[in-house]
């Protein structure tokens, strides 16, 4: 069955084709908050599509695709970055006339979010981290060692091939399928450029100027994070909230989004309203 | 979102709304709802979110109602209004469908069900009588006023007999009638005089799916005896009261409505319920 959302499309400010949906059944009277959700990497925002009967009620729903993936063009070689990913977040905000805003993400899509929220603290309501530390370099993902997987074997096979360790968790395998299509739509070379840079990054110094209500989600038993390397923010953000799931292994967004997305409607409309 | 369209076996341009986040991998049943006389399929947001994590729901505009327009003399007629139901449904390619209606829309819901026992999976019917001429109201006296004074207006003076404006949120009520009274009035003064003549209490017991049938309790335009019909008369209805509530429940009370509707088709659907 098709996903519905229909995509909508916005030039960044370095003329590249950004795209992403709306979703939105929240009531059409008072006022309006909006949330931005954003993907992990690989695959796009069509693998949130679980979470947006449960958040859309109560929010517009806002599913950008990252540079490189989707259907958002892919960047040019000085077009991809962090700063970039995190300006096409405040541009899509822009574009919306959202002047203040909810953002959550998914691993890298956090990692986006948390530097958007570190960069912009005027402009981001509440965060919320799904599965991320704060950059790759704190994390124990051997992005060498998935690059050169996928470079060898295409993304298909080195998915197929890393299944298991992914989704221990998930006997459907109409799922796992599903799951391993919609990552391998991603082009290898824009992932062995993403990648890496995401491996590169690590804000930690920076995360003490997040100040506004911040979500931790947290995977238990994460072979790419520890519980120790995803404590980090109790430590430099000490008003976040952490909610771990034991457990479970890193792709908590894909495995469990019921879950997820409940978890994060009840912490928005602890925050609602004070736009 | 934005409407889709198709085109009618008669050459009219149909619009509706197609909203489905169900898992990708697996068939999901087909949800029909059509709105009540006045707006559109707009007036059904607030459902949505409650039924598209399970269903593919389309929401149809009526003939001269939101994005669909005011057909020629010959072709504004119920059992007309019924076969864009199922020329929709034939456009989704959903062999089998459940359909859902409010007010007017529940008695198109309802005569595609009669028309289409071997395509109507389920009928839910919401503030449907067997005809509406049974009511406490003369409807055309409301084309007169509507004439007179236009919609809104009209809409403002009888807006108790249609919410309770006790429990309803500020805001509601403006955007109600701002809404509703979209529909022009040459569609009204054809479509409501239509309804009117249109009687069906008859064919109810040809109604063979299961049935949900929901009657506001407190409705100053019909008594729960005449929404009683259905049960008496349909071998297989469900029948529920809203005790207090005037007519509109679908708009005022929206996500009761969907949490009995959802209840209602997940007991008969063939869509995996393990989920």
């Amino acid at each position: 069955m098709p996903l519905s959302s229909t995509m909508q499309e916005m030039t960044a400010s370095d003329g590249l084709k950004l795209a992403y949906a709306i979703d939105d059944f929240s009531d059409p009277w008072g006022p309006q908050e909006t949330l931005i959700l954003i993907h992990a990497a690989m695959g796009s925002s069509r693998r949130l599509y679980k979470w947006i009967p449960i958040l859309s009620r109560h929010f517009r729903v806002v599913r950008p695709d990252m540079r490189g993936h989707g259907r958002t063009q892919i960047p040019g070689p000085d077009q991809l970055s962090l700063t970039r990913l995190t300006k096409d977040v405040i541009e899509l905000a822009d574009h919306l006339g959202l002047k203040r805003f909810h953002l959550a993400g998914s691993s890298a899509g956090s990692i986006v979010a948390m530097r958007t929220a570190i960069d912009n603290p005027e402009r981001v309501l509440t965060l919320a981290n799904f599965a991320s530390t704060p950059g790759l370099k704190p994390s124990n993902i051997d992005m060498n060692k998935w690059v050169n997987g996928i470079k060898a074997k295409g993304f298909k096979s080195f998915l197929e091939e890393t299944i298991e360790e992914r989704f221990p968790n998930v006997q459907d395998k109409g799922f796992l399928k599903w799951f391993v299509e919609e990552s391998a739509k991603t082009d290898v070379d824009l992932f062995a450029r993403f990648g890496p840079m995401m491996k590169e990054v690590d804000y930690t110094a920076d995360l003490h100027r997040i100040k506004c209500p911040m979500l931790n989600v947290m995977p238990g038993h994460d072979p790419l994070g520890s519980k120790a390397q995803y404590e980090v923010y109790r430590q430099h953000v000490p008003h976040s909230e952490y909610i771990w799931y034991d457990g479970l292994p890193h792709n908590i967004t894909d495995s469990v989004p019921e879950r997820c997305a409940e978890d994060l409607l009840k912490f928005l409309l602890k925050h609602k309203g004070r736009a | 979102m934005n409407a889709q369209r198709f085109k009618a076996s008669d050459g009219l341009e149909i619009a509706y709304f197609l909203d489905d986040y169900t898992d990708p991998w697996r068939p999901a049943d087909t949800v029909i709802l059509v709105h009540a006389a006045m707006g559109s399929s707009i007036r059904f947001y607030a459902w949505v979110p409650h039924l598209a994590g399970v269903f593919r729901v389309a929401r149809i505009d009526m003939r001269g109602h939101g994005a669909t327009p005011l057909p020629g003399p010959d072709q504004l007629s119920v059992p007309r209004l019924a076969r864009d139901v199922v020329e929709l449904a034939d456009h989704l390619g959903a062999q089998r469908f459940h359909v859902a209606g409010s007010s007017a829309g529940s008695t198109v819901a309802a005569k595609a069900a009669i028309d289409n026992p071997g395509r109507v999976q389920s009928l839910g019917a919401f503030a449907c009588t067997g005809g509406i001429r049974h009511g406490l109201q003369d409807q055309n006296s409301w084309v007169r006023k509507i004439g007179e004074k236009g919609l809104a207006a009209f809409l403002r003076d009888t807006i108790a007999d249609r919410v309770d404006l006790k429990s309803v949120e500020p805001g509601f009520v403006d955007w109600f009638i701002a809404e509703s009274g979209k529909t022009s009035v040459a569609a009204l003064e054809r479509f409501v005089p239509m309804m009117r003549e249109f009687e069906f209490v008859a064919d109810l017991p040809r109604i063979r799916c299961p049935t949900l049938a929901v009657a506001p309790g407190g409705d100053p335009i019909h008594t729960v005896e005449h929404y009683r019909a259905l049960p008496e008369r349909i071998p297989d209805c469900e029948f529920v009261v809203y005790d207090g509530l005037p007519h509109n429940i679908t708009d005022a009370v929206p996500d009761r409505c969907a949490r009995d509707y959802r209840r209602f088709l997940l007991k008969n659907s063939t869509t995996d319920k393990h989920r």
